[in-house]
């Protein structure tokens, strides 16, 4: 809270020193290899994100004080909280791509913990984890676009990136770049389609939602796509990718605002409304939309912070955030109904609120938008209209009225519960009623950080009867009528829902579930724990690839002309086909065995009928062993289960693996043998085998002299297996633990 | 070759086989021939070694090529991680080794010789070197994957081990003969030669290449030679599986490098495809077999084989910033690694399984082995600030700059996102669940030291990673 305040008062220093030019920077190298830095720069936008993040956690965390008062995990939740506004704080002020990048990472891992805080409930566990996903996706995505804008500028530092925007815009990476980084913003800041985790994520504590999901987090994705204005915008692509899915968001979170019944997912969709509005207005090039842009990120954050603060009063002093349940409460909890009045005013935009002006720099903003004037107006309008009726709903339904039927006899909430919302409250008034001040203090630097050329703007209440006005009329008096109505409008509403197909909370359900699924599908089939399917894959994989390899090559010229071949040579082919057919047909291991031995002898024929009779005595040597051991050890093994019908599909994979494999390899020899062999080696060993080394065998030079080297490391090798084996058969056995 | 030189470029492995015959002596005098096992001394003298051993590889100079091996820098770089790797296993080892109802002794002997052999590995030139340096590692594993007999899962991790060894390295000898029969020689620079002057690589070559590669995709753990991994891994003995999954996959690592860099070198090119292919699956398979998993060990074994795609991605590039980043991943792989299972040491002291309850409420129990776990975890998942982002991001950078690899670099991330969700998971059982068992857990000085030791080294270079950076460049500056 403390480190809230002094960053808090140490901005607020600043304001209006920070203009384009003489921003505040320090750097530090970093990672010097690959040219990041350690810099951060303080500019007019920095600045006003830095306000927020710093005043309304300050507000914030006085207000968590009370709320966890007696919590047994209250210093977890400090932790954390402190964690995620440092985090969010190096990423507004990061002055290095991938240094924002870090802290954009950990605001996400901090905001997990802090929406998984009230682990008992399964729900906040499940909306955790979706928040997580959404945001930790398009993070990643933000890393690529960050790797490739980095590239393409061939500098980290934003400030120079910023420079270079004519080079980004031309750059072949361009739209790749413009996708990745969009990715990011609109995971992170709930742009349509990705707008569904944000009321999902309500179940965190509402302190979190508070600071979280209205005034820090979910603004960073405005806060990427501001920063990088100055070098991506200016493209129709940029222009109407963020004017669409600014509008459908803002249309569509102002609408299902309406539907919601609980006061916070209402919030949480007034949110998501006002995150469309404020990319709707990054998508424009005007300095004057820009201004609204700012304006109302300021305007939103002051009155959505403190109505969260008031939901969380509600819930807290009456225990249920219902808005069926709330009425009549103004007696009980006059200072939370008067911040909720006061914000509420704020947020439907009337005058002299600050609100009020935010909404005047809209409506003039959207008629300046390049693309389409008059999409971007419509939603705007339609989208205020609609949040004056929920302002109504947040300012009057719990407070007026009926007494309502609340679980808990409802009494006001204490003082640090209602500093943050008086606060807020009262900050959106007095901002509003001076209005130069503000737009030359903070607005207008902001602006200036986005835009090359001088910010020429004037900010008054009242400019005369212009359009934007009378828009503003419009607003107010659709607002009111959808007030009334607004019994009839949620049941359209939830019909319309009902009837959609495709929803994004059902699309993440559905991805998560076939990913879920898939993995423990995909490790029940392959990770069966029986060695018989590790080795038929492996076999597989191998046989397949080698044959892939055989095919692209081309099959080598196989001389498959027999005819040549003596009567005995035949003999020790059948000896070997024998043998291979008695292994398959056998019903002990012992027979099998014995049959393996066949096939051994076989091979050494072989090697004998080539003239390698030394080859041939060890192979024989070792199959004899083997055999032998074999042979002992077997019997003491429980009885060889026969293949019975139900493993017959096994049997018929293994063998078709088994026979792929070995044409694989028969064809793979062959194609080797038919090429002739290089007696260079022969030679060599054959000329120094009795100079080098006194000796006129030449495996056995070759084995002692040589390669003398490998042949001790074979030795010692055995050695050791030896030793261990003799170590664990000669202890006593171990119980089992 | 005469004797100077063979010291000059094998001098770790003399100095290991000589500690390995010293401990079999101490263990003998210590135990007095009795089979009870054995105590401070051959621990002493293991740690002493060892810890003189990595001294000395600081002062090893590059010598070039020799008959039977070489020591360039790169081989340098591996020895000291291989002899770091067996010390921080010995010393994760301390709080297990009651456990072993005898033969601590053989225990220290093993791990040791198994360094030799991967010390001998690092240095290796030829394929017939190669070939036995990797027996010496790998049956001196098996041996040690089996080691509490008693344990019926041990057991069954030994001879999966074994067969499913022997299989690749079938293949490896094979391929071995069949590059032997095509180029005349054992020699990587040979081999090298050939490649790079034959305007297609001959078919012999090809194939020889390729089976070589089935035996080095074993011990890297990469698909489709990863099957023996999550079995072994969670049968093993724990100081056990953290010698798999680091010393091990190292050896893979280091060898699959002088594949690609030394001995394809500018042919590299030719095997992008291949290797690109393999780190997909090898992504795939890891990533989404973490997820069900509810015992630690197992988990982390699929977390290596994702880990091992990661290796190969930067592998298909072929590039010398890929190679630098190999080696810083590894370096940042070791510690996360070591911390995670001398945690599950600590956590499963009471009952033989590592399964995922075990860690449970551990913020409770032991905020200390949380925090270690925490760190471990997110800088597996490559969460800034720690050292495993930085390993990612060299990675990927890498990837990127090669340019032909997209969609295995949009899959890596998708796949980092799916990491990040497991990982977290595990994070989400720390600090988030009950405990199933809340006994005190009991932790010896020098546990703390190493847990430490791995949290700073974590944190310390995710933050400020030139030291490192420098490091694995040096140690790569010799492949090109």
């Amino acid at each position: 809270m403390l480190i809230a305040l002094v960053g808090f008062v140490l901005c607020a220093m600043r304001v209006g020193t920070v203009t384009g030019e003489d921003a505040l920077t320090v750097a530090r190298p970093w990672v010097p290899f690959l040219g990041v830095d350690f810099a951060f720069r303080l500019d007019g936008l920095s600045m006003v994100f830095a306000l927020l993040v710093t005043g309304a956690g300050f507000f914030v965390a006085l207000y968590a004080q009370a709320y966890f008062k007696g919590h047994p995990d209250r210093g977890r939740f400090f932790l954390f909280f402190g964690m995620f506004m440092v985090a969010m704080l190096g990423l507004v002020l990061a002055d290095d791509l991938l240094l924002m990048f870090v802290f954009w990472e950990l605001t996400t891992a901090s905001s997990f913990m802090l929406i998984g805080f009230s682990h008992d409930l399964e729900k906040a566990r499940a909306s955790a984890r979706q928040a997580l996903l959404v945001t930790g996706a398009g993070g990643l995505a933000l890393l690529a676009g960050v790797v490739l804008l980095g590239n393409a500028a061939g500098t980290w530092r934003i400030s120079e990136i910023i420079a270079s925007g004519d080079l980004i815009r031309q750059h072949e990476h361009y739209i790749p770049i413009l996708v990745l980084v969009f990715a990011g913003a609109f995971t992170k800041s709930a742009q349509f389609p990705f707008h569904f985790w944000l009321p999902n994520a309500m179940a965190a504590p509402t302190p979190v939602s508070a600071y979280l999901h209205s005034a820090t987090m979910v603004k960073g994705g405005i806060y990427l796509l501001a920063r990088l204005h100055p070098t991506l915008a200016g493209t129709p692509e940029w222009a109407w990718t963020l004017t669409v899915v600014g509008a459908i968001t803002a249309v569509w979170g102002a609408v299902l605002s309406v539907r919601a019944t609980d006061l916070k997912v209402a919030l949480a969709w007034t949110t998501v409304m006002a995150l469309g509005t404020l990319t709707l207005f990054l998508g424009s090039e005007a300095q004057i939309g820009l201004a609204a842009a700012i304006t109302f990120l300021l305007v939103h954050a002051l009155y959505k912070c403190a109505l969260f603060l008031v939901v969380g009063n509600l819930d807290h002093e009456a225990g249920t955030r219902e808005v069926g349940l709330l009425g009549g409460l103004r007696r009980a909890m006059p200072w939370t109904a008067a911040s909720a009045f006061v914000a509420a005013l704020s947020m439907s935009g009337f005058p002299p609120f600050l609100g009020f002006l935010g909404k005047e720099l809209k409506y003039e903003g959207a008629l300046a938008v390049a693309s389409e004037p008059w999409l971007a107006a419509g939603a705007a309008v339609l989208a205020n209209a609609l949040m004056v009726a929920m302002a109504g709903v947040l300012a009057i339904r719990p407070f007026f009225g009926p007494k309502g039927a609340t679980p808990r006899e409802a009494h006001e909430a204490p003082f640090p519960m209602l500093a943050g919302p008086l606060a807020m409250g009262a900050l959106g008034l007095a901002l509003g009623l001076m209005p130069p001040i503000v737009g030359a203090g903070l607005i207008a630097p902001a602006v200036q950080a986005m835009v090359p050329e001088s910010v020429d703007l004037t900010f008054a209440m009242f400019h005369g009867i212009t359009a934007p006005l009378l828009l503003s009329v419009l607003t107010v008096t659709l607002g009111v009528i959808a007030y009334r109505l607004r019994d009839k409008l949620r049941r359209v509403i939830d019909a319309f829902v009902g009837a959609l197909p495709i929803t994004g909370d059902g699309s993440y359900r559905r991805v998560v579930g076939w990913i879920a699924d898939g993995a423990e599908g995909l490790t029940r089939i392959l990770q069966t724990g029986r060695l018989r399917t590790y080795l038929a894959s492996s076999f597989a994989v191998i046989a397949a690839t080698l044959a892939y390899v055989l095919l692209r090559n081309g099959l080598p010229p196989l001389d498959l002309d027999a005819s040549g071949v003596p009567f005995h040579k035949w003999g020790v082919v059948a000896l070997i086909a024998a043998g291979v057919v008695t292994v398959l047909l056998a019903k002990t291991r012992l027979v099998a065995v014995c049959a393996l031995g066949l096939v051994g002898a076989g091979v050494a024929l072989i090697f004998v009928l080539y003239g390698a009779p030394d080859v041939a005595i060890t192979q024989l040597m070792v199959d004899i062993l083997v055999v032998a051991i074999l042979g002992l050890v077997l019997p003491r093994l429980p009885r060889y289960e026969a293949a019975d019908g139900t493993k017959r599909r096994f049997r018929l994979v293994d063998a078709t693996i088994a026979t792929a494999f070995g044409l694989v390899m028969a064809t793979l020899l062959l194609g080797v043998a038919s090429v002739g062999v290089d007696r260079e080696i022969t030679a060599f060993y054959e000329a120094n085998s009795v100079p080098g080394a006194l000796g006129r065998n030449i495996v056995n030079v070759i084995l002692v002299d040589f390669r003398a080297f490998d042949t001790m490391g074979e030795v010692v090798v055995l050695a050791v297996a030896g030793l261990a084996a003799w170590a664990l058969l000669a202890r006593p056995k171990e119980d089992e633990a | 070759m005469n004797p100077a030189e063979l010291f000059d470029i094998f001098g770790t492995e003399v100095f290991l086989a000589v500690l390995a015959l010293v401990l079999i002596v101490t263990d003998l005098l210590d135990g007095g021939g009795k089979l009870t096992g054995a105590s401070e001394k051959t621990r002493f003298v293991t740690y002493a070694g060892l810890g003189a051993i990595l001294v000395s590889t600081f002062f090893l100079e590059p010598y070039g090529d020799g008959q039977f091996g070489q020591l360039d820098s790169f081989a340098i770089f591996f020895k000291q991680f291989f002899v770091a790797t067996a010390l921080l296993v010995m010393w994760l080892a301390a709080p297990y080794e009651v456990r072993f109802p005898a033969g601590r002794g053989e225990f220290s002997m093993l791990i040791v010789f198994a360094t030799l052999g991967m010390c001998m590995l690092a240095s290796c030139n030829d394929f017939a070197t190669l070939f036995v340096g990797l027996e010496l590692v790998t049956i001196t594993l098996f041996m040690l994957a089996a080691f509490r007999p008693g344990l019926p899962r041990s057991i069954e991790a030994g001879i999966k081990f074994v067969i499913i060894g022997a299989v690749a390295a079938g293949f490896m000898v094979y391929g071995i003969a069949f590059i032997y029969g095509a180029t005349g020689s054992f020699d990587f620079a040979v081999v090298h030669d050939v490649i790079v002057s034959s305007e297609e690589m001959p078919g012999a070559l090809q194939f020889g290449l390729l089976m070589l590669l089935v035996g080095l995709g074993f011990k890297l753990g990469a698909v489709p030679f990863h099957v023996w991994i999550p079995d072994v891994y969670q049968g093993a003995p724990t100081p056990v599986t953290a010698m798999l999954s680091v010393g091990s996959k190292a050896t893979g690592v280091l060898l699959m490098m002088r594949l690609v860099y030394s001995i394809l070198g500018e042919a590299a090119g030719q095997w992008t495809a291949l290797l690109m292919g393999l780190a997909f699956l090898t992504l795939l398979m890891g990533n989404l077999g973490a997820i069900p998993q509810t015992d630690l060990k197992r988990f982390l074994g699929y977390s290596g084989i994702a880990h091992a795609g990661f290796l190969m991605l930067a592998l298909a590039t072929g590039s010398q910033d890929s190679a630098n980043a190999i080696l810083f991943y590894m370096s940042t792989y070791l510690f996360a690694n070591i911390a995670a299972f001398l945690v599950i040491v600590v956590v499963s002291r009471t009952a033989d399984n590592a399964h995922m309850d075990r860690i449970n409420g551990l913020a409770n129990r032991s905020p200390f082995l949380a925090l270690v776990l925490t760190v471990s975890m997110l800088s597996l998942a490559g969460v800034p600030p720690f050292a495993g982002f930085f390993a990612k991001f060299m990675v990927l950078r890498a990837a990127v700059d090669h340019g032909g690899l997209m969609p295995v670099v949009i899959l890596s991330l998708v796949m980092v996102v799916v990491g990040l969700y497991y990982y977290l998971c595990v994070v989400k059982r720390i600090y988030m669940r009950e405990a199933v068992d809340s006994s005190v857990l009991e932790m010896s000085g020098w546990t703390r030291g190493l847990l430490l030791l791995c949290v700073v080294v974590m944190f310390l270079f995710g933050i400020y990673q030139s030291p490192l950076v420098d490091f694995a460049r040096a140690g790569a500056a010799s492949l090109f």
